[in-house]
């Protein structure tokens, strides 16, 4: 299955046109997996997905049981997708790029790691997709962190 | 007596950041505050499925769609700023040499500052988003923190007072 998902961004003319090129796909029988879309503001409705709306409460279950997570949401998103080892399609939010968003800060070196796709123009979405199938992603390691502890430690200095 | 630390949230991923934060703090030791935006309702459920912590409400300063001149100008003009200086005003007022941690929304910017002018430790997390370049308010919140962390080594470089001690996640 593949999962869709746009966040909850206002910038929605963006994602209306990803969703209707993969919408036009499954029409074609470019694309034969089941796709499921949250479509957040881009009001798509309709088209030939096996499921699509607005919003979920239950979004980790269908990220759970996607094989292909396509995505234009921001780092939090992507750093659980790839704690979940969920192959990867970041979507180039230029909306958001726009207003100073963080996407693109990192997800160029996930993609140098080859931890993701990153789909830097929508109308390309068919071959990340089969990029994404064929691919092998590694595994993504933690560096793990100490903050708490020197946040502690710090803070018990400057108090005493 | 317990320590208190507030923790800012912010939608997204800065509450996901905190959340893993705070799981580091053992409650017997501190008291926890969550400072969530109005109207941010996810953030304020996730605090509440966490248990029984204190809740703070402010407006927030911008929208993500407006820049932070834009949002500057709007928030003076309908006179917002002073409301917003107000709610930072009174959730200081709890803070007493206490700690204060934010991973970078622009909600609750006027209570870092005040809580550090006020004497309060206050500690930045730059968000794990951030790679190559500080977000807007960690710009301007550096100048305003006690520990100033960044979750990349890239980051780390540009100055010798970022702190690097690895990723939330």
């Amino acid at each position: 299955m593949i999962f869709v998902t746009t966040g909850s961004t206002k910038q929605s003319s963006y994602y209306t046109e990803l969703i209707s090129i993969i919408d036009q796909l499954i029409e074609n029988t470019r694309i034969k997996d089941d796709v499921i879309v949250q479509a957040g503001n881009s009001k798509y409705r309709g088209g030939n997905f096996k499921e699509i709306f607005d919003y979920t409460d239950k979004i980790e279950s269908y990220i759970n049981a996607a094989d292909i997570v396509i995505t234009a949401d921001g780092a939090g998103t992507i750093f659980s997708l790839l704690k979940k080892r969920k192959k990867i399609i970041v979507v180039d939010n230029k909306f958001a790029s726009r207003y100073g968003a963080p996407a693109s800060d990192f997800v160029g070196g996930f993609k140098e790691s080859g931890l993701l796709l990153w789909c830097k123009n929508v109308t390309d979405i068919e071959k990340y997709i089969f990029l994404a199938k064929n691919t092998v992603f590694p595994e993504y390691k933690s560096p793990g962190n100490t903050i708490y502890e020197k946040i502690v430690s710090s803070y018990e200095d400057w108090n005493s | 007596m317990r320590n208190k630390v507030f923790f800012i949230l912010g939608g997204g991923g800065h509450t996901a950041q905190m959340i893993l934060l705070q799981e580091k703090f053992p409650d017997e030791k501190y008291e926890k505050h969550f400072i969530v935006a109005t109207g941010d309702t996810l953030s304020e459920n996730r605090v509440k499925e966490l248990g029984c912590y204190f809740i703070h409400k402010v407006d927030r300063y911008k929208e993500t769609e407006d820049s932070l001149f834009i949002a500057t100008i709007k928030n003076i003009l309908l006179l917002r700023i002073v409301r917003q200086l107000l709610q930072s005003k009174n959730i200081v007022e709890l803070m007493n040499k206490d700690i204060l941690i934010s991973a970078g929304p622009n909600t609750g910017i006027f209570v870092f500052i005040i809580a550090k002018l006020m004497g309060n430790f206050c500690v930045y997390v730059e968000s794990w988003s951030r790679r190559k370049k500080l977000s807007k308010t960690g710009s301007l919140l550096k100048y305003f923190s006690n520990l100033f962390f960044v979750q990349w080594e890239d980051l780390r470089d540009e100055n010798k007072h970022f702190i690097y001690k690895g990723r939330l996640l």
